[in-house]
């Protein structure tokens, strides 16, 4: 996988692997998020390992700028929701 | 990481479309996995339910499968195809899903066909030789779904390959005297006579030998004379049509 790249899974726990809590105490309040849509273009390297298998890199637009050569855009989009916990054996 | 130093040479790879939802499906997981962990120790936390990929990609078809090629930075024209992905509960794959292939059954894979007949029976979704019987139990006369598929010829040769990975085994052969004092061999082993639509067919140097009794351990031949062991004799045993067995026979004096 080029270097600029990076696997899908680590892109989509960028998107969705932080808190749904926001705020605290500095804030006075605290919101939750329950739900969440992201859709981005990205950039895609797909390459095939020693084992066979497809990798799936991905990247956001690399340049904020107009390149000579037109990158092109694909796009991801996700909806994440709040998991639903199951207690454990203390009952938390 | 080293694999992708290894990728290196292999960037944009010409996929095919399972190849590459199996990949998302592998990315998917480890993403879930990762926010599971993180959500053992956390009050909430968010789970992907849903996942799509538009993609420009360049489709081609090589009169055999349907191969993408990702477009690449200055490549204009390309298709677009929308890959989603949504949550499953374990009903619904359960509804979904086809039980996999029972011990011992023959896959369509590991059959011994030819290209294109596995790639016709694919097509109509027979992936195992239980999947045929399943048609022909339903009268369906497969030649009609699809050219060149002759349920018969198909049967034999799913069954050769079934009869390949279970082979008869020979143990022993000794010679023994039946009831009226007439020799007889006996044949043990494992996996000997188990079709039972077929009795089966021994030869003793070329002479036609009756079989007394056949089951899968055992098989009993009248032999006539027992001196025709005191040289080196053949026995050519053909326990069902896909088995047939080339055993050289002589008497041992010495054996216990």
């Amino acid at each position: 996988m080029d270097e600029a790249f990076r696997p899908l899974s680590t892109t989509l726990l960028d998107f969705a692997g932080h808190s749904p809590v926001i705020g605290g105490e500095a804030w006075g309040q605290r919101l939750t998020m329950t739900g969440l849509e992201i859709a981005s273009p990205i950039e895609l390297d797909v390459s095939r390992g020693a084992d066979g298998r497809l990798r799936i890199g991905t990247t956001p637009p690399l340049y904020p700028l107009m390149t000579t050569v037109a990158p092109v855009f694909h796009r991801l989009s996700i909806r994440a929701a709040i998991a639903e916990r199951e207690e454990d054996e203390d009952g938390r | 990481m080293d694999a992708d130093v290894a990728d290196a040479g292999a960037a944009n790879a010409s996929w095919r479309l399972e190849d590459f939802v199996d990949s998302l499906v592998v990315e998917l997981d480890k993403t879930r996995e990762t926010l599971a962990v993180k959500a053992l120790n956390r009050p909430l936390s968010y789970t992907v339910r849903e996942l799509a990929l538009d993609l420009n990609i360049f489709p081609s078809y090589d009169g055999d499968e349907v191969t993408f090629l990702t477009a690449q930075p200055g490549q204009q024209g390309a298709s677009k195809v929308t890959i989603q992905l949504g949550t499953i509960t374990d009903q619904q794959v359960r509804a979904t899903t086809k039980a996999p292939a029972a011990k011992g059954e023959v896959t369509i894979e590991q059959a011994d066909l030819d290209k294109t007949t596995k790639k016709k029976l694919r097509r109509i979704g027979v992936t195992s030789a239980g999947d045929l019987k399943t048609i022909e139990r339903k009268n369906v006369d497969i030649e009609q779904v699809e050219d060149g598929i002759d349920y018969r010829k198909l049967a034999n040769q799913i069954e050769k390959s079934k009869r390949a990975k279970a082979p008869p085994v020979v143990r022993s052969a000794s010679l023994e005297a039946d009831d009226e004092a007439r020799p007889t061999l006996v044949i043990a082993g494992d996996r000997l006579a188990i079709n039972p639509r077929f009795a089966p067919v021994a030869v003793i140097d070329g002479e036609l030998a009756e079989v007394l009794s056949s089951s899968p351990d055992e098989i009993r031949v009248r032999v006539g004379d027992a001196r025709r062991f005191a040289r080196s004799a053949e026995l050519v045993l053909t326990v069902d049509p896909f088995a047939v067995m080339r055993v050289n026979l002589q008497d041992r004096k010495d054996a216990p």
